[in-house]
């Protein structure tokens, strides 16, 4: 239990150091500066793009969930590239072996990172929602959730799913942002971590696009279904829990989040999760990082 | 029972790939002692600190920093422990006072006045706010002292501290150790190639090259094995006549000569001044008779072999 | 020619196949004969009051060699097998119905110089009978795959068929006796001063005599009570334009339309913007018998398409408000709608099929080969309106029903699948009703070989998870309707060529395992032998049919 807490809290304090320097590294806070002026600006053009078509979502709710639906993918490979420097700027530095000498073993290091990455993407997550929500209140109110004039859901149980959509969409994300600290743990240079870690997300990203009917058929207990191979794709799983809001703003009630696709997202995001940590420990404890 | 030594190390070995790096090294640093580790490049002084500190596994033996294994008790042994090593590292993004304050957090946090007491110990006050991206290497040098000192450690380990400096920044960090012997709080384990500077500065040397210890002792055991020398010099034409009445007087012979410089052990028998004195009643002007102590460079000349890199 | 060639016929029927209580639904056929479907049609060709199913299919091999084939309906709901018959050459287009005096139906048929008939002779087509010889839209145009058309019509309910044939002016009026009549409803003709051929030629520096091409827009025909008198009127459409010739009572129609209406929703900027448009449809809707306008207008951006459906009642002395009594409006990606009387009131509700384009919806549709489509019900109640708050400026959508339908993209883009022409969808439908209740059910098609079935009630309530589910391979092209009048519809499907086993499994996955050892590469060497020869000997073109006779809940 001691150990535990000992645990915690020497994680809280890397985090913490962390927090400081990041926030004060320009990369990191015009990473952040640029998904925030494209959120705006994005949700700004998305407004027009309504606007000029005569098409307009009727409800801030619609709307916003529109804007993060598309933002989601910008900004995705921004805090991923964030993220690969998490390792990579304290070893460029060298810093890592101030780090190491003080009483901090290398799995809190670790761990440390993980939460950062955590954290910095539920930043991301939460801008985004910020920008859209407060644009869907400018440009049509927030209020009740409306088709056509009439009331399909409250405002409260709209945000209450969002809010659902958004701890899954968190999840999804940090399968990715683990991708980005897995790469990081081996990279020396900030430039090297992030080339290798763009190259990483494409990659992981491209898989998206075989067809769902590819893949290896799994046979258990007399039924076979199909593991396709687009579903092991890492950076479109955000989009599965956004997949399942978007039938909120259709009028489609949410009867429950414990669904096949939100199912396989978990599937999908823990078996990554757990090998790029593994990848991760394995390089950390390896690796000298003194040289 | 005595408290643990701040340093015992036992039978470290290393291997890196097909090179070993360090083999069958054993070393004790006692409490309050300036301990100079000395070698030349490559000799394995970095990968032994580097062991020291947990940062990297042996591949045999054992460090125990006072009395708590590194290995199987890392936080409770690097507590007591401020390094630098290989130089100093920063983020360069940050300011001096932030820097310190960033990894002081990291064991706990260090209040503000102590970064500010540090940072004025090492002559870094005036420039605490400004970005260490703008600091010379002699100030990142004293910044990384700085940092190994600010939590008040009882163990100091410094790797080559004063590698890449002027003259005058090696003589700003050798005052700055001085003080801190004299301060008596701290044990400091101090590595080098630069073999003069260590002469003045530590109480207990050890000499490793390729990996293996060669000698480790009190400066004085080390350099006083040659005790006795005394060099004298005459007039340059009363050189031989000066042998002559050493041999005769003393029974001493000369253990060199040359042209008006004369080299002898004097011992209970002969002491310096009694030389002295029986020369000038010989008639023969003494123009200088000083004792000579072997320098370190010439110690380790002679245990390795080697010229090379040393200064 | 009208050579007719002795019957080839049936090469498998299998017959309330085996397998599981929801088979107690159906009774199955399924007729497979080589070839390659062109367009099916369903009529009562032996005048047994039961539907038989005729296919148009182009001989293996030869793609201008077509065929009919006549698969007839046994008593106990069985098909067991076909005559196939030659179609002659001249053949444009066809339908089949009775045209003489005898019970039982003649193949009509539409040549470029009139119209023929031909009765069904046991596996051949009797002695040619020329009806009229007429110009028509196909006068002057090459033969091309002879169509079932839409072409006869018992207007005045005398149990023999007249014929609308669509031409240049306005559809034909052709009487059993021959006797013709033009109903004026001239088409849209587009002209266009020289060839496409002098478009190349002058880009070539060769000077030719401009010519003149032209594009002729025909009006569609409705056969449709319009005024609610109990008579069928004939009814031409063409863009926004409706003209109605109303019959009156000793049978007759007018040359002139009775009633010409107009209307349009498009206005200001929407009139020149490329994303809206708008297209007219009428229906019974409410209970007074009169034919309601439908228009549908629709604007895109790139998520969703707005479709917005404007509503006319008719008012009783047959005219329409120059505003629309009602607007529903949904964001879909097709024009299309259904209505249907889901709620057993008599009127016809509306079931606006609804797709959300976002971008997690693409992906869902690339990683888990499923498009989600949701049906919005609108409820015409008994008021004769749709369900509208007071002050609310649309009608609300009273239901929706959730459906996930898989889409194989591999499948859809390099399967060899042959589809026949005619309508192409996904079969999501509330057009039938499997267990005879009298309501609507929803048969839904989960793309994936298994056929879901929605049972409707009073409430047009259905249930989120299927009531039943009944394999079915997936098709674009089926038919809903009672085939033996036993008032519970039946369902056929039409297939074409079905994947090489050995090539592409059930997933469209290249299925093909390495193996190790030399006694299972024997094994596999031997199969492809075995599979080659059977190319050889077998065609691969085939056309399949399924068809599923409903038992009812009861079985």
């Amino acid at each position: 239990m001691t150990t535990l807490l000992g645990f915690v809290r020497t994680v809280a304090r890397l985090v913490r150091a962390d927090v400081t320097k990041l926030s004060r590294y320009w990369v990191v806070v015009s990473g952040f500066v640029a998904i925030a002026i494209l959120a705006v600006s994005g949700m700004m053009i998305f407004y027009r793009i309504e606007q000029t078509a005569n098409v307009t979502a009727d409800s801030g709710y619609d709307f916003a969930l529109s804007v993060v639906n598309r933002l989601v993918d910008v900004s995705m490979p921004i805090v991923y590239v964030l993220v690969c420097i998490l390792f990579a700027i304290d070893v460029s530095n060298s810093t890592v072996k101030c780090i190491l000498t003080r009483p901090v073993t290398r799995m809190e290091l670790l761990v440390s990172k993980y939460v950062t990455a955590l954290g910095m993407v539920t930043l991301n997550v939460a801008l985004l929602w910020a920008v859209a929500l407060s644009g869907g209140a400018a440009y049509y109110g927030l209020g009740d959730l409306t088709e056509n004039g009439y009331v399909i859901f409250s405002g409260g149980y709209v945000l209450g799913q969002f809010a659902l959509g958004t701890f899954f969409l968190i999840l999804g994300f940090a399968s990715v942002a683990a991708m980005g600290v897995a790469v990081s743990a081996f990279s020396s240079t900030m430039g090297g971590a992030i080339i290798i870690g763009l190259i990483f997300f494409f990659v992981l990203g491209a898989i998206s696009v075989i067809p769902a009917s590819l893949g290896l058929t799994v046979s258990s207990g007399g039924e076979s279904f199909l593991l396709s191979f687009s579903s092991l794709s890492l950076p479109k799983q955000p989009l599965v829990p956004l997949g399942v809001l978007d039938d909120l703003t259709t009028g489609v009630a949410i009867e429950s989040w414990w669904i096949p696709p939100i199912q396989r997202m978990l599937v999908v995001c823990g078996c990554h999760l757990a090998l790029f940590f593994t990848i991760s420990a394995i390089g950390v404890r390896k690796r000298d990082f003194t040289l | 029972m005595s408290p643990a030594p701040p340093v015992v190390a036992e039978h470290l070995k290393k291997r890196f790939g097909s090179v070993s790096a360090v083999e069958d090294l054993s070393l004790t640093v006692e409490e309050g002692k300036v301990y100079g580790f000395l070698g030349p490049n490559g000799a394995g002084k970095t990968t032994t600190i580097r062991m020291l500190l947990g940062l990297i596994a042996p591949d045999g033996g054992s460090v125990r920093i006072f009395g708590h294994d590194i290995r199987r008790d890392f936080k409770l042994a690097i507590r007591c422990v401020g390094a630098m090593v290989e130089g100093p590292a920063f983020y360069p993004f940050l300011t001096a006072h932030k820097n310190l304050q960033l990894f002081g957090r990291l064991s706990g946090g260090v209040p503000a006045a102590r970064v500010d007491e540090i940072l004025d110990r090492v002559g870094l006050l005036r420039r605490a706010g400004q970005k260490v991206g703008g600091f010379s290497q002699g100030m990142r040098q004293r910044l990384g002292i700085a940092l190994a000192m600010l939590e008040k450690p009882r163990l100091l380990v410094l790797d080559e501290p004063t590698n890449g400096l002027d003259p005058q920044g090696t003589r700003e960090i050798r005052e700055l150790l001085r003080q801190i012997r004299d301060e008596g709080e701290t044990t400091v384990l101090v590595s080098s190639h630069l073999l003069g500077e260590m002469e003045r500065i530590c109480d207990r040397v050890a000499v490793i090259s390729q990996g293996r210890m060669l000698r480790e002792g009190s400066l004085d055991e080390l350099l006083g094995a040659d005790d006795g020398v005394v060099e004298l010099v005459v007039e340059p034409d009363r050189t031989s006549a000066a042998a002559e009445v050493l041999t005769r007087r003393f029974q001493i012979e000369p253990r060199r000569i040359r042209r008006g410089h004369l080299e002898l052990i004097v011992d209970g028998r002969a002491g310096a001044s009694e030389v002295n004195r029986v020369l000038v009643e010989e008639g023969l002007a003494v123009h200088g008779l000083h004792s000579r102590r072997r320098s370190l460079e010439q110690v380790f000349v002679e245990l390795t072999g080697e010229v090379s890199d040393i200064q | 020619m009208t050579g007719v060639r002795a019957l080839l016929v049936v090469l498998m029927v299998v017959t309330g196949a085996a397998a599981g209580s929801t088979e107690d639904l159906f009774v199955r056929s399924k007729i497979e004969f080589p070839g390659k479907i062109e367009d099916h049609l369903l009529a009562d060709v032996d005048g047994d009051g039961r539907h038989d199913v005729l296919v148009v299919h182009a001989a293996p091999g030869d793609r201008h060699d077509y065929h009919l084939a006549v698969c007839f309906q046994r008593p106990e709901k069985k098909f067991d097998g076909c005559e196939i018959i030659d179609l002659p050459e001249d053949v444009r287009a066809f339908d089949v119905g009775n045209v003489d005096p005898a019970p039982g139906s003649e193949l009509v048929m539409v040549t470029a110089t009139g119209i023929v008939w031909s009765a069904f002779e046991a596996g051949r087509l009797g002695p040619r009978h020329l009806m009229t010889e007429v110009s028509s839209v196909f006068t002057a145009t090459d033969p091309d795959v002879p169509r079932p058309l839409d072409l006869l019509f018992d207007l005045n309910g005398d149990g023999r068929d007249e014929l609308l044939l669509p031409g240049s002016d306005g559809p034909t009026w052709v009487k059993p006796d021959g006797s013709t009549q033009l109903l004026e409803s001239p088409a849209i003709v587009l002209y266009r001063l020289a060839s496409r051929g002098a478009d190349v030629n002058a880009a070539l520096r060769s000077g030719f005599q401009s010519r003149v091409t032209s594009e002729m827009n025909t009006p569609d025909l409705h056969v449709f009570d319009w005024d609610g008198d109990g008579r069928l009127d004939v009814v031409t459409q063409l863009d926004n334009v409706l003209r109605v010739f109303l019959q009156d009572e000793v049978g007759s129609l007018p040359s002139q339309p009775s009633r010409t209406i107009e209307r349009s929703t498009l206005a200001g900027n929407e009139l020149d913007s490329s994303f809206t448009g708008e297209v007219t449809s009428f229906a019974q809707l409410d209970l007074d018998g009169r034919a309601d306008l439908i228009l549908t207008k629709w604007g895109s951006s790139e998520e969703r398409t707005r479709m917005d459906r404007a509503i006319f009642f008719s008012r009783p002395d047959g005219s329409y408000p120059e505003l629309p009594d009602q607007r529903v409006r949904s964001e879909s990606v097709t024009p299309d709608f259904n209505l249907v009387d889901l709620d057993g009131n008599g009127t016809r509700d509306l079931v606006v099929p609804f797709f959300h384009f976002a971008p997690s919806q693409a992906v869902k549709v690339i990683t888990q080969n499923a498009l989600r489509w949701q049906l919005r019900i609108f409820l015409l109640g008994s008021n004769g309106r749709y369900s509208q708050e007071e002050g609310k400026e649309f009608a609300r959508i009273d239901r929706r029903v959730v459906l996930d339908y898989k889409l194989d993209i591999l499948k859809l883009l390099f399967g060899n699948q042959a589809r026949p022409t005619g309508r192409i969808a996904p079969l999501l439908d509330f057009r039938a009703d499997i267990d005879g209740d009298g309501f609507a059910d929803l048969v839904a098609d989960d793309g994936g070989d298994k056929l879901r079935i929605y049972w409707g009630n009073a409430d047009a309530r259905y249930s989120s998870s299927p009531d039943r589910e009944v394999p079915f391979e997936s098709t674009l092209a089926y038919d809903l309707i009672d085939a033996d009048g036993d008032g519970r519809t039946d369902l056929f499907a039409y297939h074409g060529t079905r994947p090489v086993k050995d090539q592409i499994d059930g997933h469209g996955f290249h299925a093909v395992k390495r193996r190790r050892t030399e006694r299972k590469r024997a094994r596999r060497a031997e199969e492809a032998r075995r599979a080659r020869t059977q190319d050889e000997t077998e065609p691969r073109e085939r056309v399949r049919l399924e068809i599923l006779m409903s038992l009812g809940r009861g079985g």
